[in-house]
């Protein structure tokens, strides 16, 4: 499994040379869901320092008076070969198409990456990756690794994304409230205890699950099962502790990763309901 | 041209037939796999069969929702499903999955494909590649203004159906997993338990909210015509029977008014006060016209308010008694002012003088619902006709 990391600060070069295989870098404008993006003049700037892996993420929706700079951004992408573009938005792979730009894509679904079939499909179309959602159980993403050749993409450790909204949320809250603007804060939901961060950005309102996840516990088993890529996020972490991280999945320490990350495993052995009568 | 098509949710067979019956062109309903409602009384093959043979009939449609994201284990007989469901005479499917769409169109030519909201369809691009897989409908996301649409509906062949009325969720439809977090409930299998509708504590023992006015676009129809979408969709498949009637019975209106040159700005007005009467929340018409802001949200935990003007379900005639039958659905006594309404849009202003029970005696206050019940009426009236109150007698 190679290591991909989505970090918050600049020395991505020492993480790099703690063991990531790679980075991936949200891309500006054209991302959601990230704490820090990239222009492509910065994405230049890392391809020239670096031979290790680069991905980057166009997963926001696309609207119409987006798709030319979206296209043209493909095109600045594709000249600088980076190793795949995460997408969500379809516009993604039909630009690609029909303008025949030669790029890996990565399909990043958020919460619709569930099973073999739709990825299969995707695979079919050219897209040679899929980014995993994290709502699926271990037998889950094992079944749909026996059952497709796409390379797979999993958040090994990392605070899941809940959802988005094109909407201002705290914007809208705060003026309602006539008090000054924050943009981002902890929320919780009284009866579940459950927790949230709330980001808003000029893109929208992305909420973040407050419990880091951290699959320590089958990171062997997903290893032995041949998931492609397992992604850290630096989040929280100082510069120190998230390389004490890197270097804990490298040389594969459980008990110092879930002491820096703890215990949430997710949905890993809790499978979601739909029925409820 | 082609008319646009008014396109209602049907929760039940009974729902179906009403929305029918009060002007839809079409109607939306879950069946026993696939659907995002798996706690709404969903279709049985039978009940399928029935409501496709009742709709065609008026020659109208039906579509099936099969808009779930699927896992691995849900994939277990769903060919046969789709196979089964095909030879109820489906008219469309509304699929969100990829694969799904794709093994229909690959199979099957005699049913349609519409891609459902779930997938946030926002621009050109994605509505094409929709279309270049072979799907002749795209559900637009309710995030668009009047331009993004108009710019995705004048796409050669295909259809495009935006939301008209209804609940609108806080987030994109697909990009929320609210519900599986709060409540391990899946929300893009059917499961949502619609928590962008809880208040969560925030610091200061402040009560931070994101749930969302309704959608009301009744005075925007004319706008959705001239701009070339093909199908208005109502939400509400979980809808009360005089909910679906009232809403749809006055989008059929205006949408007849504006195609005869009818419209006027008092009748306007009129439908627009009807809608109100049956919501339970504010309205507004969300990105319609600008970015949805702090005019389109609500700060405080509950929003819902209870509608207590429907009075009753009229479901036949006493001949002997010369009297309308109806199943009371809310309180109403001697003194009440009231309107009986037709499918077909009549509309009878009525003051309650005299209440029969089922036993012929007579009665002052019919209080419990479910109870059959008469009131004196000359004209015998079409089935699914229905009583609201206008105002409460002394």
């Amino acid at each position: 499994m190679k290591l991909l990391g989505v970090i918050r600060d600049k020395n991505y070069l020492e993480y790099l040379d703690n063991g990531l295989d790679g980075l991936i870098l949200p891309l500006e404008k054209f991302s959601v869901d990230y704490f820090k993006y990239y222009s492509i003049d910065d994405i230049k700037e890392h391809k020239k320092s670096t031979d290790k892996l680069c991905f980057v993420v166009i997963n926001k929706m696309i609207f119409n008076n987006e798709l030319e700079d979206l296209l043209n951004v493909l095109k600045e992408l594709e000249t600088l070969k980076v190793d795949g573009v995460f997408f969500y938005d379809l516009a993604v792979l039909n630009l690609v198409k029909e303008n025949k730009i030669n790029i890996d894509l990565i399909y990043n679904g958020t919460h619709m990456v569930t099973n073999s079939d739709t990825i299969n499909l995707y695979y079919d179309l050219g897209v040679k990756g899929a980014y995993l959602s994290n709502e699926i159980t271990k037998d889950e993403v094992l079944n749909i690794r026996h059952n497709t050749k796409s390379d797979l993409f999993i958040l090994l450790l990392g605070n899941p994304v809940v959802a988005m909204s094109r909407r201002s949320l705290l914007t809208s809250y705060f003026a309602n409230k006539n008090k000054s603007k924050s943009d981002l804060i902890t929320i919780k939901e009284p009866k579940s205890g459950q927790e949230f961060l709330v980001k808003e950005d000029s893109n929208g309102t992305t909420f973040f699950y407050n419990k880091r996840l951290n699959l320590s516990n089958v990171y062997k088993e997903l290893v032995d099962n041949d998931i492609n890529y397992g992604i850290i996020e630096h989040g929280e972490f100082s510069s120190d502790e998230y390389k004490q991280l890197i270097k804990a999945f490298v040389h594969f320490d459980k008990k110092k990763i879930d002491e820096l990350a703890g215990h949430n495993r997710g949905f890993l052995y809790r499978e979601t309901i739909y029925k409820v009568k | 041209m082609k008319k646009i098509e008014l396109l209602a949710p049907a929760g039940d067979l009974e729902r179906l037939k009403v929305v029918l019956l009060y002007g839809a062109d079409a109607v939306y309903v879950g069946g026993e796999k696939l659907s995002l409602r798996a706690n709404a009384t969903n279709f049985s093959l039978d009940e399928l069969k029935e409501g496709c043979t009742f709709a065609h009939n008026l020659g109208k449609k039906v579509y099936l929702t099969a808009n779930i994201v699927f896992h691995d284990k849900d994939r277990l007989g769903m060919e046969e499903y789709i196979k089964e469901v095909i030879e109820a005479s489906i008219d469309a499917f509304i699929v969100s999955d990829l694969y799904l769409a794709k093994y229909i169109i690959d199979n099957y030519k005699n049913v349609e494909v519409h891609i459902s909201t779930q997938d946030s369809i926002t621009n050109k691009d994605a509505a094409m590649f929709y279309r270049d897989l072979g799907a002749s409908r795209v559900v637009l996301a309710r995030e668009l203004s009047k331009d993004e649409i108009k710019e995705i509906s004048s796409i050669p062949n295909l259809e495009t159906e935006v939301f008209i009325h209804g609940a609108m969720c806080t987030c994109f439809s697909g990009r929320c997993a609210l519900s599986n977090y709060v409540t391990n409930r899946d929300a893009n299998r059917g499961g949502c338990a619609q928590v962008c509708r809880f208040a969560f504590d925030y610091k200061d023992n402040d009560k931070f909210t994101l749930a969302t006015k309704d959608l009301n676009m009744a005075s925007y129809i004319k706008d959705l015509i001239d701009i070339g979408v093909s199908s208005l969709k109502v939400e509400g498949r979980m809808r009360s029977l005089y909910y679906l009637a009232t809403v749809i019975g006055s989008y059929r209106f205006l949408i007849d008014n504006i195609y005869d040159g009818t419209l006027t700005d008092e009748k306007l007005l009129e439908y627009e006060k009807r809608l109100d009467s049956v919501a339970n929340r504010d309205t507004t018409s969300q990105y319609f016209n600008h970015l949805a802001d702090v005019t389109d949200q609500y700060y405080t935990g509950r929003q819902e308010v209870s509608n207590q003007e429907y009075l009753g379900l009229i479901i036949g005639y006493d001949e002997e008694m010369k009297s309308i039958v109806l199943k009371e659905r809310n309180y109403f006594k001697v003194g009440d002012e009231v309107e009986i309404f037709t499918p077909t849009g009549e509309i009878y202003p009525y003051k309650i003088e005299t209440i029969y029970n089922e036993d012929n005696e007579k009665i002052d206050v019919a209080r419990h619902p479910e109870e059959i019940l008469k009131l004196p009426f000359d004209t015998r009236l079409i089935p699914y006709s229905m009583i609201r109150l206008i105002r409460k007698g002394k």
